[in-house]
């Protein structure tokens, strides 16, 4: 590590984690806001992706020669065009009659999320799995190093965290999601098709968990279990940010991504999770609603 | 109430099998597979009893490996009796609860479960970590110190799910059903909602703790493995595929899922596999689980929402 600044170091791995969690964490909040339901299969969302697109990259690269980075971004289209259809069935058969029944959500989704879980067991291998590099090599940046992969896995997430905002900000559905998330009845006063809506939610939510696992594929190892870790940290985001808060979740992704990289870096990871619980406590503790959370009791 | 008294006979005769296979059974395989089956409708029906107020504690995967490794270490490390051991494992539990509970038990909605949930894994984490409690590999030579073991473990199963059936049917049970029905209105009548919630997680605590020490004597081996997220997925298998309306419900989910599973390993899969296809299919077709449909067939009620 000679020639390399600490400090920014640790930053940089922090914002790149920390980006990756914003995108699992924001499908999670979009999802409670129009369903008002915590969806515990939403990391089953991103290991298919991942393990899909894992699976199907070295696969295709070994039959057609392509470079590594024309077959997987091949992939990625194909595999979340994929998972778009997926969520959609997940909600007809099984969400869309527990909106708003919090503890049956939780139930059926832990159920689902096992049931996943050991389906991509029995059809992936329980094997870890791995994308080749795409663009081997690395880049320097303030005086941190960062492989180029993740830099794309990086940039990416904020331009897709950039791009939720203005969806929600600028277009009719998105004025249609918040109005849903805000109230409800009031929504459907105004003529919005709440089950419409609640679908677009949904499959957005899912689509964006299917993006974060699609995204690191290439740098990270992925599981059949690796859904929980995911889900873990996002539960704390939701709660240091506030449940239904997108900037929350923002803000929460990369508190998370930065404790991660420091008390990782000078600790070890363990003291890091533990470190994000005792923050979850003190946020409870002094601003239950989570940092950008509304007042709602 | 003629309903009810007809799935009490059957809880207690269901647990009077139980005790005939122990004593006559003849083979320690079919003992060990009892008291297995009631640690976890001991611990299903901990679940349950926080359910009566209306939250989900996935943290008592945490409390019962609280209970596991304190029992394990007064054992091993200070020689402590059995019966004590477990009885201090249950209130170390118990204390461990009140913090956490006073924390997140006051914003009510979905906090509860989300944090229950990290607590679980990251005691996970935090015993894999820990070299006093063995790390990776857990803690080994946990042996109960007395000859009628088996019996003890039955006989805390059994006084645990008789006293929390017992509290559900009290005054306080009734409080508890009024909080999860309409928090706002016990408020309006001047009940402390969070202290009663706190009390309610307390004593499902404790009883966790309990089946937790039981389970560590029990298999003489513990490891962080065995206190994960899955731990409390399954007790809530137990508790809605047998039905929540009425304790029973755990004794039937956990007898049913323990022989399914048994078949389902025999034929080579895994066991998530099967409860997580339970669960997802319960919550479906049979809302109400296996007593839903034993007690009240005809008045199924309709799957949809429940009042928000």
């Amino acid at each position: 590590m000679s020639g390399v600044n600490l400090t920014s170091q640790l930053l940089i791995n922090g914002l790149q984690i920390g980006a990756v969690y914003v995108v699992f964490a924001l499908g999670l909040t979009l999802i409670f806001g129009v369903m008002r339901i915590i969806n515990f299969a939403h990391g089953e969302f991103f290991t298919l992706a991942g393990l899909s697109i894992a699976t199907a990259v070295p696969a295709l690269a070994a039959a057609s020669g392509w470079a590594n980075w024309i077959c997987y971004l091949l992939c990625f289209v194909l595999v979340m065009a994929g998972m778009a259809i997926f969520g959609g069935v997940m909600f007809k058969l099984v969400f869309e009659r527990f909106a708003r029944d919090p503890v049956g959500a939780l139930i059926v989704s832990l159920g689902l999320s096992m049931l996943l879980q050991s389906l991509f067991g029995l059809g992936f291998g329980t094997a870890p799995r791995k994308v080749p590099a795409l663009l081997p090599g690395i880049t320097v940046l303030a005086g941190g190093r960062i492989s180029n992969d993740r830099l794309i896995v990086f940039v990416v997430a904020v331009a897709l965290t950039a791009g939720l905002g203005l969806l929600l900000k600028r277009t009719r559905l998105g004025m249609a999601l918040r109005a849903v998330a805000e109230d409800r009845e009031a929504a459907l006063l105004q003529g919005i098709d709440d089950r419409r809506t609640m679908l677009a939610g949904f499959m957005i939510g899912g689509l964006l968990a299917a993006i974060a696992g699609g995204l690191i594929a290439p740098t990270t190892v992925l599981t059949p279990i690796i859904g929980a870790d995911y889900l873990t940290k996002a539960f704390i985001i939701i709660i240091l940010g506030g449940a239904g808060s997108v900037v929350g979740a923002i803000l929460g992704g990369f508190v998370v991504g930065f404790i991660e990289s420091f008390a990782g870096f000078f600790f070890d990871s363990t003291f890091a999770l533990m470190l994000l619980l005792a923050l979850v406590s003190l946020v409870l503790l002094v601003r239950p609603q989570g940092l950008m959370g509304h007042a709602t009791r | 109430m003629r309903r009810d008294r007809f799935a009490d006979l059957i809880t207690v005769l269901i647990a009077a099998f139980g005790l005939f296979i122990v004593m006559f059974g003849g083979k320690p395989y079919l003992t060990q597979a009892v008291i297995w089956t009631a640690l976890d409708i001991a611990l299903a029906i901990s679940l349950r009893f926080m359910l009566l107020v209306g939250e989900v504690n996935l943290g008592i995967g945490a409390f019962f490996g609280f209970g596991a490794y304190t029992a394990a270490l007064l054992s091993l490390r200070l020689g402590v009796p059995t019966p004590a051991a477990i009885l201090a494992a249950g209130a170390v539990a118990c204390v461990a609860s009140v913090p956490f509970g006073y924390l997140t038990l006051r914003v009510s909605g979905h906090y509860f479960m989300l944090v229950s949930f990290a607590l679980t894994e990251i005691a996970r984490l935090v015993y894999t970590k820990s070299s006093l409690l063995g790390g990776n590999s857990g803690l080994v030579g946990i042996v109960p110190d007395l000859a009628g073991f088996p019996y003890l473990v039955l006989g805390i199963c059994a006084s645990v799910f008789a006293a929390l059936v017992a509290l559900e049917r009290s005054h306080l049970g009734r409080i508890f059903a009024a909080i999860s029905e309409n928090a706002d209105i016990v408020r309006a009548v001047g009940i402390p909602v969070a202290a009663v919630k706190l009390l309610c997680l307390a004593i499902s605590s404790f009883t966790a703790g309990l089946a937790g020490a039981s389970f560590a004597f029990t298999n003489t081996v513990i490891a962080p493995g065995d206190f994960g997220f899955l731990l409390p997925v399954f007790a809530l298998a137990y508790v809605k595929i047998g039905g929540d309306g009425h304790p029973l419900g755990a004794v039937l989910g956990a007898v049913t899922l323990a022989v399914l599973s048994q078949l389902v390993i025999g034929l080579g899969a895994e066991d998530t596999l099967l409860y997580g296809t339970a669960i997802v299919l319960t919550m479906l077709f049979m809302p109400r689980g296996i007593v839903g449909l034993l007690l009240r067939p005809s008045r199924r009620r309709p799957t949809g929402q429940r009042p928000t």
